[in-house]
């Protein structure tokens, strides 16, 4: 599959009130829902052959990781990084999947400090879409060699995305 | 050898400045809740006695990602921003 170019992205819409207010009316911070997107994440990563994948909410600027396996490090630590490094901003700017089959050659991720620094290198992310239509964050792999997806990929990962989402759904607030 | 200087640096974070920070609450959830939040993490600060800004920006963070409301992803963000911070920042011991 031909990697994204992540064109033409909305700078506008990671601060959309309206969809940071359905962010917030997930409640996904009382939820104690981590642990059953962890295991989804770990067995989408066991598919892959990859060793991390997340249930990333994309926030107004910063990734909150609300579901992972395989992190370490600084990202472990904080729970997320900072909106701009992130390769999951792309997937909800755009509102579609974001594949970087080589991150080292990638106009939108090459200066990245996650791409420079933490030696991530492929990444595959599909939107989590919520039943209201918003767009959350990215159900994502991503690993430290070049490689490529294919359309069935995608289609894996869409499933993972469908059963995380329905998932957050069961545990609305608002 | 230990050293304290921040990697955040190494990777391009920096931290907004308080006013910043307002300004981003103003514009996403009003003034009334912007200043209070302010002062709430300013008192609590001086009751803990002296503290960096960099702990004083993790409180507001903290107290704002508390709130069930937009103010609450606002702090969370915030919050993961400054522990990134701290993360990368953290002491690191070299040969």
């Amino acid at each position: 599959m031909t990697p994204s170019d992540g064109s033409s992205p909305d700078a506008q819409t990671l601060s959309s009130t309206a969809r940071l207010r359905e962010i917030a009316d997930l409640g996904l911070d009382d939820s104690g829902i981590d642990g059953i997107l962890s295991e989804i994440a770990a067995e989408a990563a066991a598919h892959f052959g990859l060793p991390v994948a997340l249930v990333s909410i994309v926030l107004d600027q910063a990734q909150y990781f609300r579901g992972s396996h395989g992190l370490d490090g600084s990202m472990a630590t904080a729970g997320g990084t900072p909106a701009e490094w992130s390769f999951c901003q792309h997937v909800v700017r755009n509102r579609a999947p974001f594949i970087v089959e080589d991150a080292q050659h990638h106009p939108l991720m090459q200066d990245s400090p996650l791409v420079r620094i933490e030696g991530i290198r492929c990444y595959a992310g599909v939107p989590l879409i919520t039943f209201r239509g918003h767009v959350i964050g990215s159900f994502c792999v991503q690993g430290p060699d070049a490689r490529s997806f294919t359309k069935y990929d995608l289609a894996q990962l869409q499933r993972y995305a469908k059963r995380v989402i329905t998932r957050i759904e069961q545990r609305r607030r608002g | 050898m230990t050293t304290d200087q921040p990697s955040a640096t190494v990777y391009g974070l920096t931290l907004p400045s308080e006013a910043e920070v307002i300004a981003d609450l103003m514009r996403l959830v009003g003034a009334d809740v912007a200043i209070f939040a302010s002062r709430e993490a300013s008192d609590a600060d001086e009751e803990a006695g002296p503290r960096g800004y960099v702990e004083l920006l993790l409180r507001l963070g903290e107290q704002l990602a508390a709130r069930s409301d937009v103010a609450g992803v606002f702090g969370r963000s915030l919050a993961v921003r400054v522990n990134t911070y701290i993360a990368l920042s953290s002491p690191r011991t070299s040969a």
